[in-house]
């Protein structure tokens, strides 16, 4: 009885010395603290997540309101840092940045060795084509055909999956390279997340959606491996928000479809 | 669609402005770094048989890979063995050694083109040399570096382009940027390409008067 008594103490002891050391053992949050401010990782050529208002020169969009929103519950302030699409992975190990905000999803990470933040958007997606296009309807229809996606995106990663059906897969480095192959008649379709294809054909309205949503993206923040304190805490303010309506603000602004 | 959307341009003014301006200071400053580099290891290579050994690999490296590789690894790749530098620091260093290893073969084959005779005859007279080189070979050879000098410039403005990949916003980065919300490629890509156009004019222009100020009566290249 004498014993077990010490064995449960001793455990105590140690599971609080897991415990504490495991959240006190890396000082990810306290460094961005000390700052004064969380530098975001983005590549401002996704609207509406994030783009660069071409008159104002500032970035805009849903990651950028979010990232504002979460620093703000956190007592901080946010920097934001545009940065090319494959370089952001790169840096963000390099410690440019604290955290990637940028509508990436947990496939596209590929497999390197990061932490994740909890979801903050599914995103689907989808099939979109030449608005005078006909003889596709949904995904059954793009059996040979000349697919479009954006290098190192959940699409293309889709389209590999998919790629016995397609004649040929045209990989770009940006979307919005896809789109214009589309509009030129020099593919036939292009697979793309919802609400970027959304935000497109609002600026130009010679495409359309077709068919159900392919799959859907897992979009998280991604953070150093081991920047754990940092990732909790911006889970927590993630939750907070969600819960005080300052998310859906964020969401109805850039996201909602009517 | 249709037309030429002028007002799209001048919308986009203060960050074309911006990403030329980020251009202009990272070629102007990796230039200098490379026009420095490339003199010194031409002399040098050209001077002595050890230092053309010695500095050999420098030069077939930076020549002999692609300068957007070059970039990553100076970037993304020397943080491992503990030189991390500042993102424009890293560009004008990789460009700037890029385009030294070019230009130090610009200046060693310059440094032939004047005769051995007229070395021998400037020792005869007591040059040391500093002297022989600063007053009768350097000013002979810059006439003929000179051209090669301003293709190296507007390969390196040209090049600039690359360090968009180490997330500096310069103008060809603007461009995609204005693009992604514009979808006008027509308006957008044609405005950068005239305004890389008059940068590389500007220096031209500047070559020609230079090429004039060093011309030698007698020699080829009136």
């Amino acid at each position: 009885m004498k014993l077990g008594k010490w064995t449960v103490l001793a455990a105590a002891v140690l599971a609080v010395m897991v415990i504490t050391t495991s959240t006190w053992a890396d000082n990810s949050f306290q460094k961005v603290k000390e700052r004064g401010k969380m530098v975001v990782g983005l590549c401002a050529q996704y609207p509406p997540f994030e783009s660069k208002n071409e008159k104002t020169g500032e970035l805009e969009g849903f990651d950028i309101d979010l990232g504002k929103a979460l620093a703000a519950k956190m007592g901080i302030q946010a920097k934001f840092v545009d940065a090319e699409w494959q370089g952001l992975l790169g840096g963000l190990k390099k410690g440019d940045y604290d955290v990637l905000i940028t509508c990436m999803s947990k496939s596209e990470t590929r497999g390197e060795n990061v932490n994740f933040s909890d979801v903050y958007y599914t995103l689907p997606d989808v099939i979109v084509v030449r608005k005078d296009e006909t003889s596709i309807k949904g995904k059954a229809d793009l059996e040979d055909r000349i697919v479009g996606v954006q290098l190192g995106s959940a699409s293309e990663q889709l389209a590999d999956r998919m790629k016995d059906l397609f004649k040929e897969i045209k990989r770009y480095n940006y979307n919005p390279e896809a789109f214009t192959d589309l509009k030129f008649k020099r593919s036939d379709a292009v697979l793309v997340g919802y609400a970027y294809a959304v935000n497109q054909i609002k600026t130009d309205p010679s495409y359309k959606v077709v068919g159900e949503p392919l799959s859907e993206a897992e979009v998280v923040m991604v953070l150093s491996k081991g920047a754990d304190d940092l990732t909790s805490k911006i889970n927590e303010a993630l939750r907070t928000i969600k819960k005080d309506g300052s998310y859906r603000q964020v969401y109805d602004r850039w996201l909602k479809v009517d | 669609m249709g037309g030429f959307r002028i007002d799209i341009l001048f919308n986009a003014a203060p960050l074309l402005i911006e990403g030329l301006v980020a251009t202009i200071v990272v070629s102007l400053a990796a230039f200098c770094l490379a026009v420095i580099t490339g003199t010194f290891v031409g002399i040098a290579r050209a001077e002595s048989a050890r230092a053309r050994r010695l500095l050999g690999p420098y030069v077939e490296v930076f020549r002999g890979t692609p300068l957007l590789i070059q970039l990553f690894f100076i970037y993304y790749g020397l943080p491992s063995i503990g030189l991390n530098l500042n993102n424009y620091v890293a560009g004008i260093v990789g460009l700037g050694l890029n385009g030294g290893a070019y230009i130090s073969e610009i200046v060693r084959g310059a440094l032939y083109a004047v005769g051995q005779g007229q070395k021998d005859a400037a020792s005869a007279l007591g040059f040391s040399w500093l002297q022989t080189m600063v007053h009768i070979i350097l000013p002979q050879s810059i006439r003929v570096a000179l051209p090669p000098l301003v293709n190296s410039f507007s390969a390196l403005l040209k090049d600039s382009s690359l360090v968009s990949v180490l997330a500096i916003t310069e103008l060809t980065r603007v461009s995609q940027l204005i693009y992604t919300r514009t979808f006008r490629a027509f308006e957008v890509y044609l405005a950068v390409g005239a305004l890389y156009f008059g940068m590389i004019y500007t220096v031209s222009l500047i070559s020609r008067y230079l090429e004039r100020h060093f011309q030698i009566a007698g020699r080829y290249g009136r």
